[in-house]
């Protein structure tokens, strides 16, 4: 498979290097991408970054692009750059939290990502510039939230457990990792109902959170998610 | 950590004696870089001293104190313009003066106002007169209660529910989400030109009085800007002079204006009527350009 590369993403984000935003989970091989490929991105004033983004796309419809625009959800602008009616690239530009189904995040966490983002400094035109991912805690607990929203209906997204087992090698790394969970995460209200229908957990890992509701009960409350996602983390690994 | 971005609405009154200056006056507000003016609007009062009475209602001095300071006004021609504007950096402060009427001003509303009226008050020797040609709001509240007054229920809500929150599109369209941008051929977009009151046809760019208007039949385009007079919202800014001025410098999508697209719907698959942007595309058409960018509503 070959990269499609007719957008060259050097330019959309040095236009944006004054905007504080984080890149979510950018891939090896930014700025190449493969056509139909997208990005995801927090960002701290969403609708001025996508004016920027705007911006730099009038150059690539004069050269026959479409760009189509929905601002229709409170929580995200997605930008499609289109090209012979296909889908080359879309930009998701995230103004809050998206709205996950399967865990309960603070909304202070989207915050945070942007506050504690790291820069990676690239060159373009002879120029320097910075795009910003999340830190590594920050990145890891994303990529694991991405699992537990989709592991069911994408198999696949077990590599993203995979990686985030693999990275957290060191204890402190990983107290970190469960510490930064346990600040941010809720328990969803269904974790509490015995309802397997509800619970859209695997069935390991929901027997093992059954098995546990007992010690839950003589838990205190704030030591909850992270005994949870401590025993999740140990039984996939296992 | 992040800005709060903070903006209020503001107005002006060009009144009576000021109106042979509204073009100076109205160049001198889209000057300052805070002040975005988001409509003009003639008003015709029936009676001067009701719409004088209203405007100082909401002032911080009794009216008795008003009246000597507004005398003039009355004998002024029945006919006032309102400005209403976005005002992005309201840097309110209380104004040194009479401890009793003590009150908080916008910084950068006060310096223009008192441009304006250096300016264009009458002078007598070589000092200027008080009898001010424009007046201007305190606060939003005030803007609010005019735009009330002008019949418009919504009061500034008018203006804050934007349209469109990327792009810049004049004020009463309604809101919408979706849109696409595209390059388009010339000939494939239209204008919806009024024939009366109720009645309109669309017309080919080069069909339109504001392109004939750029190619000298200036009468055409006069009268079709007599048919607005007293529809609000419609060609409420464009003075031939002023409209003329613009031509000559107007330069689309370039920076600060890199997202101030020419809104389209699509009529039929290809066939493009302007919603936004006539003048604009004129512009375009005269310069001999023959295709353009722009956004298409869905």
């Amino acid at each position: 498979m070959t990269f499609s590369n007719r957008l060259d993403l050097n330019k959309f984000f040095l236009h944006v290097q004054d905007e504080e935003y984080a890149v979510i989970k950018l891939n090896d091989n930014f700025p190449n991408y493969y056509g139909g490929g997208d990005i995801d991105i927090f960002c701290a004033s969403g609708d001025e970054f996508a004016r920027k983004i705007l911006e730099v796309g009038n150059e690539y419809v004069a050269q026959g692009f479409v760009i189509d625009t929905d601002c229709s959800k409170d929580n995200k602008i997605n930008i499609d750059f289109y090209v012979n009616d296909k889908l080359d690239f879309r930009f998701d530009i995230y103004k809050a939290l998206p709205a996950y189904e399967h865990m309960q995040m603070k909304q202070w966490f989207f915050y945070s990502v942007i506050d504690r983002r790291k820069a990676m400094k690239r060159k373009y035109d002879e120029k320097e510039y910075r795009v910003y991912i999340p830190d590594e805690i920050d990145d890891l607990i994303l990529r694991y939230i991405e699992y537990c929203e989709w592991h069911e209906r994408r198999p696949d997204k077990i590599g993203h457990l995979a990686f985030v087992q693999n990275a957290l090698s060191s204890e402190v790394k990983r107290n970190r990792f469960f510490d930064r969970l346990y600040l941010y995460a809720a328990l969803p209200e269904s974790a509490g109902i015995n309802s397997e229908d509800k619970f859209h957990i695997s069935r390991k890992i929901y027997r093992s959170f059954v098995f546990s509701t007992r010690k839950i009960r003589e838990t205190p409350l704030r030591e909850i998610p992270g005994k949870i996602l401590k025993r999740m983390f140990k039984l996939t690994k296992a | 950590m992040y800005k709060l971005k903070k903006e209020r609405y503001d107005y002006f009154i060009i009144w009576g004696n000021g109106l042979q200056y509204k073009e100076e006056i109205i160049e001198i507000i889209e000057g300052n870089p805070y002040l975005e003016i988001l409509a003009i609007k003639k008003h015709c009062p029936k009676n001067v001293e009701k719409l004088v009475k209203a405007v100082y209602s909401y002032d911080y001095a009794p009216f008795k104190h008003l009246t000597n300071k507004t005398r003039y006004l009355l004998s002024t021609e029945a006919s006032v313009l309102f400005i209403f504007i976005r005002n992005n950096n309201p840097r309110e402060t209380y104004i040194e003066g009479n401890p009793l009427f003590k009150h908080k001003e916008c910084l950068t509303i006060k310096s223009v106002k008192e441009e304006i009226r250096d300016r264009f008050n009458e002078r007598k020797g070589d000092r200027r007169t008080e009898d001010h040609v424009v007046h201007a709001s305190d606060n939003q509240s005030q803007t609010d209660y005019i735009l009330k007054y002008l019949g418009y229920k919504e009061g500034v809500g008018k203006f804050k529910s934007r349209s469109n929150l990327l792009i810049p599109v004049t004020y009463h369209l309604g809101k919408f989400n979706r849109f696409s941008l595209k390059e388009v051929d010339l000939s494939d977009v239209y204008c919806s030109i009024a024939t009366g009151p109720e009645t309109d046809m669309l017309r080919s760019v080069c069909e339109t009085p504001h392109y004939r208007f750029l190619s000298g039949d200036v009468a055409e385009y006069n009268e079709y800007r007599t048919m607005f007079e007293d529809f609000p919202c419609m060609m409420d800014d464009q003075f031939p002079a002023r409209y003329k001025k613009f031509a000559s410098s107007f330069e689309y999508l370039k920076a600060p204006y890199s997202t101030s697209y020419i809104l389209a719907k699509e009529v039929s698959p290809g066939r493009y009527q302007i919603i936004d942007g006539v003048h604009r595309i004129a512009i375009l058409a005269y310069r001999g350009i023959n295709n353009c960018i722009i956004a298409v509503k869905k």
